[in-house]
């Protein structure tokens, strides 16, 4: 389809004056990472890398590692089996008739509510003694499954995440839904009249569709992930000790609880660029394979 | 006409995920009609013995002006991000640009970074532009925030439309405009309300702009609102969750009132 | 209804917000205080709204915008504070601490000093010294006090105690001993209550413990980088104490906050809570009665004791736009009358010692008042106010990863690093800046 510049400008240019201050944004933090910032007021002494190599070797970089590896274990953890519920979820909202309309804004609720509350509910949910999910395993017989949830510092991580999987997702469903509604009703007609099941039309209808929307929800699921900090701040406090840490709750608290704002800067520019590491490669997988 | 086992299956596992979604709701519900007593022994899973419908009075009370500013801000700023995003989506997908990876690579890292630390030059920049405690202020700092992950989403979503469709309406001489007002808007209508739904309670649920950028109980947002229920030494927890559940309704709402659509795809193959 | 018409419907709906937002929500010239604190909900508002009756009494003509923050010690707040003050746009006043934690502001140029009204005040008179030296920096003052918690009680069960005939300990070893009592006849108690979720109470009961291993005066030196953590023997003993307080700890206290226990000691759940005096006002409200289900003693009380002192104050911001209302809010702060009232209700206790321990309805707070007056004050460590609040969120850390793995001597070189890290003993010259 052919366009005129003028058309390009409409289009293009709100986003493209967003994402230039974003970038000016980005800017101003990478020269902040190699400021040595301490405290209220801003200071301008360049400090070349020194801020990055007091996180990648100095004494911060237990903090940045114990950081890393959560986000790490987040990636594997949570995005899998969130978007894996998600499909689930969204074709299993196809065959249950009229309970749709009550189920799906169920399973997106929980995107609504805010993380002020979502925080403190999954610590009411986890905790030990007075808590829903082991005085439920008490109350059906399988009390030697409790445990100390968030109060064990081994377990509070996978604890946050069994939080945002529920949290999100609603959200992937959403993406799924809207993905396989958009299908031509005609292949699932086709699928019927072959006699298909349930189960066989999912493997061999559903999930070769919906690549786009796999690529968005994963690529959401992330960006959730490289970014997930009030979750962390209300449920755990980074507790116990650093155990929970992640990144952007790590760069929260040594820029506006320590004010080390350089050291925050250089986080967020590990941040960005871990992103890059992860998302560049996987979109363009993506894509390779959605063109195939 | 019988169900075949597997949908049973299906339909078991629907059901038991669905009550298991609602235990939190019920730890939320139950928690917010407790007394203050019953909320100091911290039994969370045990109900309350009365229902202490108060709680929501108290609530709502002083909720009430933050709910009506959310809804002024987040609406607006929701409908220009998604329609900001998905002219660029549109643009990016669809239309054969040659930085359109680029742009679009620049985009997606650009919704990487953490809002936090750019806070101080966001707050300078609103300031520069006399947009402090100003309706317009919070809708511009949500729209630069949200029109980037917009795009993405919306580019997504349009890739999928079959290039036939576009190509059919070129040769009927329909230009991009039209092209995108008239069909690719509809077509794509369930990804734009996805984008729309995701970006609305991000916008609803954020606390930190709305805190940094607006004075005056009056004009406070929801959320913020919300955060100072429990207060710093009184612990109020049974009115913050009765307030949790006020703030979460509105974009409920929203969820019912859209989710209409949901139920009936487009069948993209006979616009043809 | 096609998309069009939701779209159309949503335009609209944006020109019409942005339409009726056009005007800019207040009128920025009329004389008012633009003010920021963290007083958000239940009786502390109430108190807030104390002084701002008293304040309007006195300034009719000035008009309040409030801006409560949520966040404890006022970490939203500052998050906030340090877009606004970079971008130029202070409030007139905001709510601080003392000591390191004001300093901060300081050392950034964006407070100004208040001797003009600690002067016209008389505070140097009025308030105890240690307050003042709390709000010195480089010679003038640069903040108003207005009230003091008292962070160092100890809260037990009555019940308790008189079914085992407990006398409320004195020292740590004697909390031990009477951890040791209840845990051998009531094992379904927890002997000592104690919430680290929000990791701060970690540090109120390792202070107790260094307070009493210790003595204010290591306390003191401690917390200001004055001492080879290393080598010093106070530290390596306070840690150990503090070891061994751990088995008769609440096992799952790294799922709770502070307010999730205090009902269950009062209750009985749990025997012994280390904690501040705004607990007591948690469990009034939730109708505990002091005497009868809960009491509370100043802890500890040997080799000395003394008075762990958190106080709230307000400071002038540089270049604020309304700097009389600033003063006056300022000026209001220090009238005994209103300190009175707002601390009764706050939950605190007044610092001008013109406000008399019978202001207070209950026995606790009438012996802080007392305690206060008499005692040495010393400035509890929590929130950066002696050590800068950089050391304080390490050593949060610090502690309640001991307090799963209790390794005195990693902890050791931990603090050591933090210390170096943070920079305690540099910059904490002007506590002791004569």
């Amino acid at each position: 389809m052919a366009y005129t510049r003028a058309h390009a400008l409409l289009f293009l240019a709100p986003l493209l004056l967003i994402v230039l201050l974003m970038y000016g944004m980005m800017a101003w933090t990478v020269a902040v990472s190699m400021d040595d910032w301490v405290g209220m007021a801003p200071v301008w002494k360049f400090h070349g890398l020194g801020n990055f190599r007091t996180l990648l070797g100095g004494a911060l970089r237990e903090r940045l590692f114990t950081s890393l590896r959560n986000n790490f274990i987040w990636l594997v953890v949570f995005i899998a089996p969130t978007a894996s519920l998600g499909l689930f979820l969204a074709y299993g909202l196809d065959l249950v008739g009229r309970a749709e309309r009550v189920l799906r804004p169920l399973f997106l609720y929980p995107i609504a509510l805010s993380f002020v509350v979502t925080g403190t509910l999954w610590a009411w949910m986890y905790d030990p003694d007075a808590g829903v999910i082991n005085n439920l395993l008490r109350m059906i017989g399988l009390g030697r499954w409790a445990q100390p949830w968030i109060a064990d510092p081994g377990l509070a991580t996978f604890c946050l995440i069994g939080a945002a999987v529920w949290q999100y997702t609603g959200f992937a469903m959403t993406l799924y839904l809207a993905a396989i509604r958009d299908m031509p009703r005609e292949i699932f007609e086709a699928a019927r009249v072959d006699g298909a099941s349930d189960v066989q039309t999912f493997r061999h209808v559903v999930i070769p569709n919906v690549g786009h929307a796999t690529m968005i929800v994963v690529a959401m699921l992330i960006l959730v992930t490289l970014k997930v900090f009030d979750l962390v701040w209300v449920m755990t406090f980074g507790g116990p000790g650093i155990s929970t840490e992640v990144l952007p709750f790590f760069m929260f608290v040594a820029t506006f609880r320590q004010q080390f704002i350089g050291i925050g800067a250089a986080i967020s520019v590990l941040i960005l660029i871990l992103a890059v590491a992860v998302v560049v490669p996987y979109a363009w997988w993506s894509m390779r394979r959605l063109q195939a | 006409m019988k169900q075949p086992p597997s949908r049973q299956v299906w339909l078991a596992c629907m059901g038991f995920l669905a009550l298991l979604w609602l235990l939190p709701l019920y730890t939320m519900l139950a928690n917010s009609l407790k007394t203050i007593r019953e909320i100091a022994q911290s039994q969370y899973v045990l109900p309350p013995s009365g229902l202490e419908l108060r709680n929501y009075v108290v609530a709502l009370g002083v909720l009430r002006h933050g709910l009506v500013n959310s809804t002024l801000v987040a609406l607006p700023a929701t409908a220009l991000a998604v329609l900001l995003g998905s002219l660029a989506g549109f643009f990016l997908s669809r239309l054969r640009f040659r930085y359109s990876q680029t742009v679009f690579f620049a985009a997606t890292i650009a919704t990487f970074l953490p809002y936090q630390i750019v806070l101080i030059p966001l707050t300078q920049l609103l300031a520069d532009l006399r947009l402090i405690n100003t309706r317009p202020g919070l809708i511009v700092a949500y729209v630069l925030l949200n029109t980037p992950m917009a795009a993405l989403i919306t580019a997504t979503f349009f890739q999928t439309v079959p290039a036939e469709m576009q190509e059919a309406a070129a040769l009927d001489g329909c230009g991009p405009v039209a092209f995108y007002w008239r069909i690719l808007l509809p077509v794509a209508q369930l990804g734009l309300l996805s984008t729309a739904i995701l970006i609305f309670t991000t916008i609803w649920n954020e606390f930190l702009i709305p805190t940094a950028m607006t004075q005056g109980t009056f004009n406070q947002l929801a959320t913020p609102v919300l955060a100072g229920l429990k207060g710093n030494y009184a612990q109020l927890w049974h009115i913050q969750m009765a307030g949790a559940t006020l703030t979460s309704l509105p974009p409920l709402v929203i969820f019912v009132f859209l989710g209409r659509y949901f139920v009936s795809g487009l069948m993209a193959g006979t616009l043809k | 209804m096609t998309v069009r018409h939701v779209r159309m419907r949503w335009l609209a709906i944006t020109l019409a917000a942005l339409l009726v937002a056009t005007p800019v929500l207040y009128a920025a010239d009329q004389q008012q205080l633009l003010i920021y604190h963290w007083w958000t909900a239940g009786g502390e508002r109430q108190a807030m709204q104390v002084i701002f009756d008293w304040f309007t009494k006195k300034n009719p003509t000035t008009k309040i915008v409030d801006n409560p923050v949520a966040g404890g010690g006022g970490i939203t707040l500052k998050t906030v504070l340090l877009g606004m003050l970079a971008a130029k746009i202070p409030p007139d006043t905001f709510q601080s601490l003392s000591g390191a934690e004001l300093k901060q502001y300081v050392d950034g140029n964006y407070v100004a000093p208040v001797d003009d009204v600690w002067k016209a005040q008389n505070l140097d008179v009025n308030y105890p010294a240690v307050i003042g030296k709390m709000t010195t920096f480089k010679g003038s003052h640069y903040g108003i006090p207005m009230n003091a918690h008292r962070a160092n009680w100890l809260f037990y069960n009555t019940k308790l105690f008189n079914e085992l005939k407990l006398t409320p300990p004195t020292t740590v070893d004697e909390m031990i001993a009477a951890a040791k009592r209840i845990k051998s006849s009531k094992p379904n108690v927890a002997p000592i209550a104690i919430g680290t979720r929000e990791k701060w109470p970690a540090v109120f009961l390792f202070d107790v413990t260094l307070l009493s291993t210790g003595g204010p005066d290591a306390y003191e030196k401690f917390y200001t980088g004055q001492l080879n953590v290393k080598t010093a023997p106070e530290v390596r003993t306070a840690l150990q104490k503090y070891k061994e307080l751990i088995p008769y700890l609440y096992q799952f206290h790294g799922a709770k906050t502070w307010s999730d226990i205090a009902g269950p000691m009062a209750e009985g759940q749990m025997g012994m809570m280390v904690i501040g005096d705004f607990a007591a006002g948690l469990l009034v409200q939730a109708g505990y009665k002091e005497g009868v289900d809960w009491d509370a003693v100043g802890f500890p009380k040997k080799p000395q004791e003394v008075f762990l002192m958190i106080v709230d104050t307000f400071v002038r911001p540089a270049g604020a736009k309304h700097p009389e209302a600033t003063t006056a809010w300022l000026t209001n702060l220090t009238d005994p009358k209103v300190q009175g009232e707002f601390n009764i209700i706050k939950g605190s206790i007044a610092i001008h010692k013109a406000v008399p321990d019978t202001t207070y309805p209950d026995r606790l707070h009438q012996e802080a008042s007392r305690t206060f007056k008499s005692k040495r004050i010393v400035p509890s460590s929590i929130h950066g106010v002696l050590a800068p609040p950089a050391f304080l969120s390490d050593w949060q850390d610090i502690l309640t990863r001991f307090l799963y793995s209790p390794d005195v001597n990693r902890a050791l070189d931990e603090i050591s690093s933090a210390m170096d890290l943070d920079k305690v003993s540099e910059s904490s010259g002007w506590y002791w800046a004569k």
